[in-house]
C-alpha cells in the first residue's frame, strides 16, 4: 500500500523547500486541483436536509415564540451591530479631534512664545497673576449677575448616600470633621463636588 | 497688548497702526500666531462634532439596544424543541 504525502503524518512529510512554494496571488486558477461544483447535499434525499429559513409551520399546540430566522429579528440585531460600529467609529473620531486640538494647542503656544520673544512683549509671572486675578473677579461677578449657571449639586438622599457619596473616591470623608484638616481645600469648598 | 486671550482662545487681531511698526520678522511671527490660533478653533469645532455625533451615536445604540430587549429571546430550549422537531420531521 502506497501512502500519499496527503496521509503521511506531519512529521514524515517531505520537506518543501522554499522556491517549491507557489505564491497562492500568483498561482492561476487552473493550477490547483479540480474543483468539485458538485452540491455535496445532492446524494441526501431531500427530508433529510434542512436549511435555514426551511422551519416548518409551528403546530397548534406548540406555544409561540419569537422567530429569530425573520427578517426583522434579523434587521433588528443588524441594527443594533451598526450602532456598535457607529459608535466605535465616534471614538475613533473624537481620538483623532483631541489629538488634532492638542497639536493645535502646541503650535498655538509656540507661535506665542515667538511673538513675545520677536515683540519683546513677554509676559512676566506679574503679568500671569494680574490676568488670572482680572478673570477670577470677572467670573465671580458673572455667576453672582446670573450669566453663569451654578455647579449643579448631588442630590443626596440619605445619610448614608451622602457618606458614600463624599468618600467615594479616597474612603476620606470630604465633606466635615477634619476632612481638610490638612488645608488641600479651602473652607468654601466644604460639601462642594472635588474637583478632579 | 494682549491679543490673546489663553483661558478663553479668544484673539484681538491689531490694528493697522500697530502693524506698521512690526519689523518683517515680528510680521511673521504675528502671522503665525493667527494662523495657529485660527488653527486651534478650527480643531475646538471638530472636537465639539465629534462629542456631538458620539453623543448621538450612544443614543443610537440605547434605542436599538432597546428595541432588541424587547423582542423575544431564542434560548437554548427553543433550540432543542427545533431540532427534535427537525429530527422527527426527518425520521417519522
Amino acid at each position: 500500500m502506497t501512502q500519499s504525502p496527503d496521509n503521511l503524518p506531519y512529521w514524515r512529510k517531505p520537506v518543501v523547500r522554499v522556491d517549491q512554494v507557489v505564491d497562492p496571488l500568483e498561482a492561476s486558477v487552473t493550477d490547483g486541483p479540480p474543483i468539485d461544483d458538485a452540491d455535496p447535499l445532492a446524494d441526501l434525499p431531500p427530508e433529510t436536509v434542512v436549511m435555514a429559513g426551511d422551519e416548518a409551520a409551528p403546530a397548534d399546540d406548540e406555544p409561540a415564540r419569537g422567530n429569530m430566522s425573520s427578517p426583522q429579528a434579523h434587521a433588528s440585531s443588524l441594527s443594533v451591530m451598526d450602532a456598535q460600529s457607529a459608535l466605535a467609529d465616534s471614538h475613533l473620531r473624537m481620538r483623532q479631534a483631541n489629538a488634532a486640538r492638542q497639536i493645535a494647542r502646541g503650535k498655538v503656544a509656540q507661535a506665542l512664545e515667538r511673538f513675545q520673544r520677536v515683540t519683546g512683549q513677554r509676559q512676566t509671572q506679574a503679568d500671569l497673576i494680574r490676568q488670572h486675578l482680572a478673570s477670577e473677579h470677572q467670573f465671580r461677578a458673572d455667576r453672582a449677575a446670573g450669566k453663569i449657571a451654578p455647579r449643579p449639586q448631588p442630590r443626596l438622599g440619605s445619610a448614608v448616600d451622602a457618606y458614600s457619596f463624599y468618600t467615594r473616591n479616597s474612603g476620606r470623608g470630604a465633606g466635615g470633621g477634619r476632612a481638610f484638616g490638612r488645608g488641600a481645600f479651602p473652607k468654601s469648598m466644604r460639601g462642594r463636588v472635588i474637583p478632579k | 497688548m494682549q491679543i490673546f486671550e489663553m483661558k478663553t482662545g479668544r484673539f484681538t487681531p491689531l490694528s493697522d497702526d500697530v502693524l506698521a511698526k512690526f519689523n518683517p520678522e515680528q510680521l511673521v511671527a504675528y502671522n503665525d500666531l493667527a494662523v495657529a490660533v485660527s488653527e486651534l478653533g478650527v480643531a475646538d469645532v471638530e472636537v465639539e462634532n465629534a462629542a456631538d455625533a458620539n453623543r448621538a451615536a450612544v443614543a443610537a445604540l440605547h434605542e436599538a439596544e432597546a428595541i432588541e430587549a424587547k423582542k423575544p429571546k431564542y434560548s437554548f430550549l427553543d433550540a432543542r424543541r427545533d431540532a427534535i422537531a427537525s429530527y422527527r420531521k426527518a425520521h417519522p
